[in-house]
């Protein structure tokens, strides 16, 4: 197996791994998305910039409400931390199904997200399991390049298939998640080759008093819809307004088909959370 | 294309090695090592045969880079028997014929000790989820479920004699 030829930077720091990626390198940290997308031949960046020792990307914290998680975090990590199961249990439960054990020990939650979109000199993919989860809980990403920071939802950091708002000397720094123990949340999903075909996540949002459904995966964009009741949510009508991802992996009509049958199980699912008072 | 000098630790055994950036680490471990105990198969990262720890985790060596395991830990199949004593894992998967051609079993057996690390007495739930990335085309996994189960039996056995 050989991946084709690159240089290739270890930074330290922040600031250094900012002035590699500034200089046109391609940042990495587990590498799980991107050398399979290099070994396919479908991306060859000149210089890799491994993120795997830039120890301000790290961390897993509450405070104020808000759980925090730096982006070289693993999935893994994400979902054996006490505190991510404690403070956002349905993050916690959709990481722990991510991908297979290997995926989740060495791909990272910043990974997860900035490969979600896309690299930004390579092939899109479709938005992750993460992503959509993430989306529904209201989350935002925080992206700097050291010297400053700004925050965005992770619908706006990931603009569509084959763009992040990610500028050009910038890299995601951690996602933060609002602490809000009262919210109903379940995901559910369809695979093919350990990856969603089609993803949904379902919320309640008690703040607002309002059901968040996000469909991932099927689309080329993230379907986001929000709803007074439960019974309201139509999933023939909402699976019937998704603009589904030409591949080899179904026809849309399978596809459309797969999309209600999980908005389906979301809201049975729901539903019976809620019976048990869970 | 650059190249770099990795300094890291495989099996105990302390090794430097100069390698261009773009070695895989199951490369570097077979050709330039001579471990071949790990195998290359669907070189994506889903079939499991390629499995090494990594500081303890469990890596698809297939699509990792061999710099960065630098100062690190790397465990291959290798380096789980004590001499001439092979793990509880191990011997577990020879009492209960886990392996046909034995091409996925290196893989199995690292995934099961890291998994054993993690979790002392799994639940056959918990086995099938952890061991869920790491595909067997001869078995039909029975006898690797009842080999999983043997194994933190033969490990609990050994902790309570100390």
């Amino acid at each position: 197996m050989t991946l084709p030829a690159f240089d290739h930077d270890r930074p330290t720091g922040l600031a250094e791994a900012v002035a590699a990626v500034r200089a046109g390198g391609v940042p990495y940290c587990g590498g799980t998305e991107l050398l399979a997308t290099m070994q396919m031949g479908l991306l060859r960046p000149e210089r890799l910039v491994s993120l795997q020792r830039v120890d301000e990307l790290l961390g897993i914290d509450v405070e104020n409400d808000m759980l925090r998680i730096g982006a070289r975090t693993t999935i893994h990590a994400m979902a054996l931390s006490e505190g991510v199961r404690a403070s956002s249990p349905l993050l916690a439960h959709v990481a722990a199904r991510i991908g297979n054990i290997r995926v989740r020990t060495t791909g990272t939650v910043g990974g997860n997200l900035a490969s979600s979109g896309g690299f930004r000199w390579g092939p899109p993919r479709r938005f992750s399991c993460l992503t959509t989860v993430l989306i529904a809980l209201e989350a935002q990403a925080v992206v700097g390049d050291g010297s400053s920071e700004r925050s965005l939802t992770v619908d706006t950091l990931i603009s569509c298939p084959y763009e992040t708002d990610l500028q050009a000397s910038e890299l995601l720094l951690r996602i933060e998640v609002p602490v809000r123990t009262a919210d109903v949340g379940v995901y559910h999903k369809a695979t093919v080759a350990e990856r969603p075909l089609v993803g949904v996540a379902l919320v309640h949002l008690a703040h607002r008093d309002v059901w968040r459904l996000v469909i991932g995966a099927v689309g080329e964009v993230v379907l986001v819809a929000e709803f007074e009741k439960l019974a309201d949510i139509a999933a023939a009508a909402l699976s019937g307004e998704v603009a589904t991802l030409l591949g080899l992996s179904g026809s849309d009509a399978y596809k459309r088909h797969l999309t209600r049958v999980t908005i389906e199980r979301c809201c049975e699912d729901a539903q019976r959370r809620i019976r048990e008072g869970q | 294309m650059s190249r770099h000098m990795v300094s890291t630790t495989v099996n105990g055994v302390p090794v430097e090695r100069e390698v261009p950036a773009r070695r895989l680490l199951i490369d570097f471990l077979r050709d330039d090592l001579g471990l071949y105990g790990t195998k290359l198969s669907c070189g994506m990262q889903v079939c499991g045969a390629c499995s090494v720890l990594v500081d303890g985790q469990p890596t698809s060596s297939c699509t990792y880079l061999a710099v960065d395991v630098g100062g690190r830990e790397v465990t291959t199949v290798e380096g789980l028997a004590h001499g001439e004593v092979l793990s509880p894992v191990q011997r577990a998967f020879v009492e209960e014929t886990a392996l046909q051609c034995g091409f996925c079993t290196p893989g199995f057996i690292v995934s099961v000790t890291a998994l054993l690390e993690e979790t002392m007495d799994p639940s056959d739930e918990e086995i099938r989820d952890y061991l869920g990335g790491n595909l067997c085309r001869c078995t039909g996994y029975g006898q690797i479920l009842a080999a999983v189960r043997t194994a933190a039996r033969i490990a609990k056995d050994e902790r309570a004699d100390g």
